[in-house]
């Protein structure tokens, strides 16, 4: 069965589904190393210069960004292994069952990380205080 | 057709894509332990990682990793484009761009990790 993905000619599958998602987070790992590096330039300048940029950072806005750079350096490290593998010959055979592989396991670590850089603080305000049950723990 | 075969050299590109795929993770890894579970975690310090940046060894280890993650990410987006882009002027712009793009990108790094002083 073929159907019309915009600028492509590709039938849908799992390898039309992983090989569409390696190139949009590759794009997006791209445009991050750029300013990456300049806000690195930054962090070097001075220990004052260091301390205004990871305020910056610790925005909530960034440690939600962050997340989503996690999800892509996972996904395109972990399909990245699945390409050569299948390239290397060794698991041609395994690539559709590698594809859900390299799925669940960024899955997994998605949440783990995100959990981790996950501004709970957000949560942390009279707001959603009186959403919790008075007799929860 | 001949996009990767040996008669362009594209076989070449093709394979440094996957070498600097392969040598990017594990540096990635080494990277993740040392920087966020090793060193200060949620606490990095100015002093910690400059500590760290002003040594000869990782300095080596970051300009590695930004040379070949400046590569492949380019060049991952040269083979993205070159999919899409039939025209010889369009693709000459195109990788124009994207070397300028690299140079930027590596000028402003390697002057950012090595002449670091703490």
């Amino acid at each position: 069965m073929r159907l019309d993905i915009p600028f492509t000619k590709y039938a849908w599958h799992s390898g039309t589904i992983a090989w569409l998602l390696h190139r949009i987070t590759g794009g997006a790992l791209i445009f991050y190393l750029t300013i990456h590096v300049w806000v690195t330039h930054h962090l070097g300048k001075s220990p004052e210069a260091f301390d205004q940029m990871m305020k910056l950072l610790m925005h909530p806005a960034f440690r939600i960004g962050e997340i989503g750079l996690l999800a892509a350096i996972v996904y395109h490290s972990l399909n990245g292994v699945r390409i050569l593998l299948v390239d290397l010959g060794i698991g041609a055979r395994h690539q559709e069952q590698m594809f859900w592989w390299v799925i669940g396991l960024s899955f997994v670590l998605c949440v783990l990380g995100g959990i981790e850089l996950f501004p709970w603080q957000l949560f942390d305000n009279e707001i959603f205080k009186g959403l919790i049950p008075s007799w929860l723990p | 057709m001949h996009k990767y075969s040996y008669k362009n050299g594209g076989v070449y590109v093709w394979f440094l894509q996957r070498l600097t795929g392969f040598l990017l993770l594990a540096l990635l890894l080494v990277h993740m332990l040392v920087e966020h579970f090793t060193l200060g975690g949620h606490e990095l310090s100015y002093e910690l990682v400059a500590k760290r940046v002003a040594t000869p060894l990782w300095k080596i280890i970051d300009s590695l990793f930004l040379v070949m993650g400046t590569f492949h990410g380019l060049n991952g987006v040269w083979m993205i484009a070159s999919d899409y882009i039939k025209k010889d002027w369009l693709k000459v712009t195109v990788v124009s761009a994207l070397l300028c793009l690299g140079g930027v990108i590596l000028t402003l790094g390697l002057l950012t990790v090595i002449p670091f002083k703490m």
